[in-house]
């Protein structure tokens, strides 16, 4: 909180300094995930991973069911222990609630006791450090996503695409130097979708935060990163880094250019005969 | 979960949505027109009693007149000595007192239990064989025990009003969503943390579902006991009355006991409107 400068001033964009050191590198060195199962062969769920991200890049995993995206992110997160490999956030190895870091789940997880405000704020309750500036950092973050209006509501009075942006704004409450995101827009309508991704990219560059972002959605993927991790299923690994070359910041006239489509399909067709080889 | 588990409104209800102005009307119109039905049921329901008394289906130690049932529920509201005050107190206070404990007790350990999955697993086939079996058998071993005052009747009270709050509580407290559980990880919460910020709000509605019914099976429990062995008590009074023979004041306890059995379901209700957050 000690990053808190000038709370009430009308530039946003001053006041979201990632609260530790601002260093959101992850560095991922030969990670991998096996679960051993009683009597039957070992489930791979992920084979060895290396990736660097570096602080401010955003990352988008992609790939199809069972791929091990989501295994990898919460492996980052510290949620999910790796069986073997390493995994290191903002210079220190990955462990839930490292305060650098900050997740959003694929449901929006409110608490349904909770108004919108009461539940942003659940992470600084949580932590001790819930004061004044906490609650005006929470209105502004509220303000800038839409929300001020709807602070004292409850989860199941706002739409699905509230939801979720509530629980980013939740994600966010905290400065954190990396978020997490694990399918966050799944469940959305597609126009909802498109929207929220120009929201998340707008954050995204206000805050400069690293996000690594998992999706099975190739276009949202590409239209969201900087680089895009091509993951391949049975067994879950890693095939390709695909770099998104589509200047910034991006807007909704990309989503047609030649070169979005190229790197779409080019991914697609990476997955192609992973998809078809499993349906098999 | 078993089957008795009393189940809360789980799913929140979706937002309204503006109501045409026709079918508004309707739905006023209807719950008038239920009212007035509810009252017409109720006349010819008195009606349908008086006319038998009248034509002397069956003898009035069986059916007493309406009338004479008036008659007894005003003697016996009237204070004084052979009013019935004194054992609706007795009934009251016996059943508050069971259904405290028996709720208390349930909840400590339906908790304990949503946490300590061992212990869970080596006392569940007990729960279950306690529960299903009819609690108010013991009843007559209780009095022998406990005499004939007020405990063993709050005993029989608190064991029917412990299994639905238990089995309640135990399902708030573990059947948690897995992702709120995550994240309160996520958030490095305390367990304490995650017992009052999580667990506990989430169990709410089950607690309360459960102590509606805990309250009305601890009544039950009451009266039993008091059937079996009691100088008080709404359950005396009626085993008292039948032995006279004057099933009029039979009747008038038992619409004493109808009305206090609603009384505290709405008590309930309120407690869990002020209580419980808005849905």
């Amino acid at each position: 909180m000690t990053h808190l400068t000038d709370v009430g001033s009308a530039t946003l964009g001053s006041v979201g300094e990632p609260a530790s050191g601002s260093d959101g590198s992850i560095y991922i060195d030969q990670l991998a995930k096996t679960y051993e199962r009683p009597k039957q062969d070992s489930v791979q769920a992920l084979l060895p991973v290396d990736l660097s991200i570096t602080s401010g890049e955003f990352v988008s995993l992609v790939g199809p069911s069972g791929c091990g995206k989501t295994t990898l992110l919460m492996m980052i997160g510290g949620l999910l222990d790796a069986t073997q490999g390493e995994v290191s956030v903002a210079g220190e190895p990955a462990r839930a609630a490292h305060p650098a870091v900050s997740i959003a789940f694929q449901k929006s997880t409110l608490l349904r006791w909770r108004t919108v405000m009461d539940n942003v704020l659940l992470p600084a309750q949580i932590a001790g450090t819930l004061n004044a500036q906490t609650k005006q950092y929470a209105r502004d973050l509220l303000e800038m996503i839409g929300l001020s209006q709807f602070e004292n509501r409850y989860p199941h009075e706002l739409s699905g695409g509230m939801q979720q942006r509530a629980a980013i704004v939740r994600s966010l409450i905290m400065k954190p130097s990396v978020l997490l995101m694990d399918e966050p827009f799944a469940a959305l309508d597609e126009f909802t979708r498109e929207m929220l991704n120009d929201e998340l990219l707008r954050i995204w560059q206000e805050k400069s935060t690293t996000i690594v972002f998992v999706t099975h959605h190739i276009p949202e993927a590409v239209y969201l990163a900087d680089r895009v991790a091509v993951m391949a299923a049975r067994p879950g690994r890693l095939l390709e880094m695909v770099d998104v070359d589509l200047p910034r910041p991006r807007n909704e006239d990309m989503r047609q250019s030649p070169r979005f489509n190229e790197l779409v399909g080019r991914i697609r067709a990476v997955l192609q005969p992973e998809v078809n080889g499993a349906a098999e | 979960m078993s089957t008795s588990t009393a189940t809360p409104r789980s799913a929140p209800p979706a937002p309204r949505t503006g109501t045409a102005p026709r079918r508004r009307g309707w739905q006023v119109s209807t719950r008038i027109q239920a009212a007035v039905l509810a009252a017409v049921f109720l006349i010819a329901a008195v009606a349908a009693w008086q006319l038998a008394v009248t034509l002397e289906v069956t003898s009035s130690l069986i059916l007493p007149a309406p009338l004479d049932v008036a008659d007894s529920l005003r003697a016996g509201l009237t204070p004084g000595a052979g009013s019935w005050w004194g054992d609706i107190g007795v009934t009251l206070q016996t059943t508050t007192i069971g259904f405290f404990i028996g709720i208390a007790v349930a909840f400590v350990l339906g908790t304990l239990l949503a946490y300590v999955e061992v212990l869970r697993m080596a006392i569940y086939p007990y729960v279950i064989f306690f529960q299903t079996f009819p609690k108010v058998a013991i009843a007559p071993l209780l009095v022998s025990w406990l005499g004939y005052g007020l405990t063993p009747k709050a005993v029989i009270g608190a064991l029917l009003a412990f299994f639905p709050m238990f089995t309640n509580t135990l399902a708030g407290m573990s059947e948690i969503d897995k992702d709120e559980l995550r994240l309160m990880r996520s958030l490095g919460a305390s367990r304490m943390q995650e017992m009052r910020l999580l667990r506990l709000p989430n169990t709410m509605p089950y607690i309360f579902a459960a102590m509606d019914v805990a309250l009305v099976m601890s009544l039950l429990g009451v009266i039993v006991g008091e059937f079996v062995g009691a100088d008080a008590g709404l359950g005396f009074r009626i085993q008292d009355r039948t032995a006279f023979g004057d099933t009029a004041s039979v009747y008038a306890v038992l619409l004493i006991l109808g009305v206090l059995g609603t009384t505290l379901h709405l008590l309930m209700v309120g407690v869990k409107k002020a209580v419980l957050f808005r849905e």
